[in-house]
């Protein structure tokens, strides 16, 4: 990971971007798999110092990573050829596809909230920076495009921060659920905090 | 012998999350910043600048994770590698830097003796993966 980065750092600044996007990649994947790992292995009920101190950092990073990346695709358009437009505004619109994607991912695979509320940050300067283009962008597409891009990000915007907000609540739930489960539990013997208990739990509440 | 590296190696961590992120980010003084690169380079997919201010927010809760794994109570736990329900292509990424940490797997234990509880994570794996973020300065 480490190498990684000074490789992207070394690389981008020499304007090697097809290798920087390579790197890039690469730690993408590496916080992927962090993120998936520290997920599985934390389960539905950190606690609040776990929460803060292994989860928070890295959906944090995962979150401005996977931006970055889509960035840095784009840089990769533009260093392809600068003058071929339809290009990257097919990037770009690409982009904002994976965007809603990956807060698809984070709302209801990884229930991450923060990584969302990272991608809802992102989104929100990129819809901005649109709204307000720099002089070589708005030389090249008329405000029509611009424009329109800008707000179909912000919709996406609006749609990643629904997901951080199903994610919170999944968590919120399963959180109270374990929680109830296991003042049930002790009672009755110790039901592990799984799905089936979780049924269980419920089941037991709905009988008359 | 991992036991003699792994608290060389957290320390390590703790000194490269909080001392590299600020001195560390620019590259070599002869080589254009990754801004100026950026912006030699206009795309529909910029954000705005004041963006990148997370970069800030970042490094002080990898800082906050840095110290939280010095603790004894986080420090002196077993580790365990990353589950094996990752899919195939990942876990390459996710144990590059964790095998330096991981202690020997502990021996099975007979039937009937209670079960050691093992650490919920592994915070050197995690430590590395998250060693100096240096994007977009």
């Amino acid at each position: 990971m480490v190498l990684l980065q000074l490789g992207w750092s070394l690389c981008f600044s020499t304007e090697s971007i097809p290798l920087s996007m390579f790197f890039m990649l690469g730690i993408f994947l590496s916080l992927l798999a962090l993120n998936l790992s520290l997920h599985k292995t934390l389960g539905a009920k950190p606690s609040l110092v776990q929460a803060i101190c292994l989860l928070l950092p890295f959906s944090l990073n995962f979150g401005w990573i996977t931006a970055a990346m889509l960035a840095n695709a784009n840089i990769l358009a533009v260093f392809r050829d600068p003058t071929l437009l339809p290009s990257h505004l097919a990037t770009a619109v690409c982009s904002c596809v994976v965007l809603g994607l990956a807060a698809l991912l984070g709302g209801f695979r990884l229930l991450d909230p923060v990584f969302c509320l990272v991608l809802v940050w992102a989104g929100t300067a990129i819809a901005k920076q649109l709204a307000e283009p720099v002089q070589s962008i708005s030389a090249s597409f008329p405000p029509s495009v611009t424009d329109g891009l800008s707000q179909a990000v912000f919709v996406l915007v609006g749609f990643s921060a629904l997901c951080a907000l199903h994610a919170a609540g999944k968590g919120f739930l399963a959180r109270r659920a374990a929680g109830g489960e296991e003042g049930g539990g002790a009672k009755e013997g110790g039901v592990p905090a799984s799905p089936v208990g979780m049924r269980a739990a419920s089941q037991a509440l709905l009988k008359p | 012998m991992l036991h003699i590296f792994k608290p060389i190696y957290q320390h390590c961590q703790l000194r490269l999350q909080c001392i590299l992120p600020p001195t560390h980010s620019p590259p070599p003084s002869h080589l254009p910043s990754s801004h100026i690169v950026s912006a030699a380079y206009p795309t529909l997919f910029t954000p705005a600048g004041w963006a990148f201010a997370i970069w800030g927010l970042i490094f002080i809760m990898e800082g906050v994770f840095a110290v939280y794994q010095l603790l004894p109570s986080v420090r002196d736990t077993k580790v365990r590698p990353p589950p094996p329900s990752l899919p195939p292509f990942l876990p390459p990424f996710s144990t590059t830097f964790t095998q330096l940490s991981l202690p020997p797997r502990p021996p099975s234990l007979p039937p009937g003796r209670p079960k050691r509880r093992r650490a919920v994570v592994d915070p050197n794996g995690a430590a590395a993966a998250g060693l100096v973020p240096v994007l977009f300065h």
